[in-house]
């Protein structure tokens, strides 16, 4: 029989610790993601924005490698927090992700971080955050998971 | 598997497709988007680099024009360069500085003159493959100056001496606190000539004309851009669009991607720039308020 989890021992990460932990893995993804792209980019004196996309008219190199640098920035935080429920970040601030469902599927893992590689999605994201009494992230509370302290 | 496997797992298949695609991507010519460089040169042309970035946007120091080229040269997707000149030119040395190193560049450049691409600034124009200009830019004005303010007359007004003080006759010639000397006079417009002649043989050699031709136009005058495609001093009268065509036309490419090669100015530029303005100003308002002070005592009223 599962262990019923109590109400009270289930204690939501905060803040500062869910940010950290945000940090923490953009660097890592800047450093295994975007580096390799780096010579490149700087050989063609380009600094890419996610609002390039649709103010610029972009090459097809330049497609290519935004695309490849969210979509593997996607199954960093879609692989780690489905089978692990942590990344590396919200390893190191001992914190976990939760489903409020029974199931924990991986379309909400998907769904809740759909906009850490999307600039506008996160932003419109973080002013949800701030401006909600509960202080969860949209995404966070359109895919039914919450990030608790481990 | 154990977590942190795992976690090196990912992030290794990760890393490995980045690399993979970024390789990809460097080796396929048929991704490369082919580009064109602009280069500007805007204001008074100098060697000195630490022109005003903020207050006075109008300078080209040599070195940041030099710099700029050599990047463009370096990146393989520049097909060419275009030079957007708007200057009424600069010292001899930083215009011959540029001019030196577009001569050496192994891709087409063309330049383009706005409002004024005259004196060193159309010096630089020659030495690249295609000048255009507007109907109505300045443009021409080969000629040297070396003029400058002599004081020696106003400090015998006021009864200030000039003490002369040199080991070498010519050491201070030149110095604003004396009149020149005939000999000294000749000795400086000697060197002026020879800068002229220098000038004169670059647009000669450059622009493929006879060196009489251009020593007739050489007398410092400018000419409209009209006159000067009929002078033969540049090659097209246009704008962006025209200089576009041709560079693409030199480079034998359709289509390219314009990009600016301005120096790109950092936020502690800015501030730095900033700072030291501020600490200019309060030094100047302390010493016009001392000055002001001593000036009340009369030392220098008429």
């Amino acid at each position: 029989m599962p262990k019923k989890v109590k109400k009270e021992e289930i204690k939501k990460a905060s803040i500062i610790k869910r940010v950290l932990a945000y940090i923490i893995d953009s660097l890592i993804i800047t450093l295994v993601v975007s580096y390799p792209f780096n010579n490149y980019l700087k050989s063609m004196n380009i600094t890419l924005k996610f609002t390039d996309l649709f103010t610029t008219k972009l090459t097809s190199d330049l497609y290519i490698i935004f695309f490849t640098i969210a979509i593997l920035s996607l199954i960093y935080f879609v692989a780690l927090e489905y089978y692990l429920k942590q990344t590396i970040g919200k390893i190191i601030m001992r914190i976990k992700i939760i489903s409020l469902n029974k199931e924990f599927k991986i379309s909400q893992v998907i769904i809740r971080n759909i906009s850490k590689v999307v600039d506008i999605l996160l932003f419109i994201d973080v002013i949800y955050m701030l401006l909600s009494p509960e202080k969860e992230r949209l995404f966070g509370k359109l895919s039914k998971t919450q990030v608790i302290i481990k | 598997m154990k977590k942190w496997q795992f976690i090196i797992l990912i992030l290794g298949i990760i890393f490995l497709v980045s690399f993979l695609v970024s390789k990809t991507i460097e080796g396929t010519e048929s991704l490369k988007p082919n580009r064109i460089a602009i280069i500007p040169i805007y204001g008074s042309i100098t060697v000195d680099s630490s022109s005003d970035i903020f207050f006075d946007q109008a300078a080209s120091p040599s070195t940041v024009v030099i710099e700029a080229l050599a990047r463009a040269e370096k990146d393989p997707s520049v097909k060419g360069i275009i030079l957007e000149i708007n200057s009424p030119g600069g010292t001899v040395v930083a215009s011959r500085e540029i001019s030196n190193k577009i001569k050496k560049i192994d891709k087409p450049v063309v330049s383009w003159i706005r409002e004024v691409g005259a004196s060193g600034a159309y010096w630089i124009a020659t030495s690249t493959d295609y000048i255009v200009a507007d109907p109505m830019s300045i443009t021409g004005s080969i000629g040297v100056i070396g003029s400058y303010l002599e004081f020696s007359e106003l400090f015998e007004k006021y009864g200030i001496k000039y003490e002369r003080l040199v080991g070498g006759q010519y050491k201070d010639t030149g110095t604003p606190f004396r009149d020149l000397s005939n000999q000294e006079k000749q000795l400086l417009q000697s060197k002026i000539n020879m800068i002229h002649e220098a000038f004169i043989n670059e647009v000669a050699t450059n622009r493929k004309i006879d060196r009489d031709t251009v020593r007739e136009l050489s007398t410092g005058m400018f000419y409209l851009g009209q006159e000067a495609l009929d002078l033969g001093l540049i090659d097209e009268l246009g704008s962006q669009d025209e200089a576009l065509n041709k560079i693409k036309g030199l480079a034998k490419i359709k289509d390219a991607e314009v990009v600016s090669f301005q120096r790109k100015v950092s936020l502690v530029d800015i501030i730095t720039r900033l700072t030291a303005y501020n600490s200019f100003y309060i030094g100047k308002g302390i010493g016009t308020s001392i000055f002001a002070d001593i000036n009340s005592n009369s030392i220098f009223s008429a």
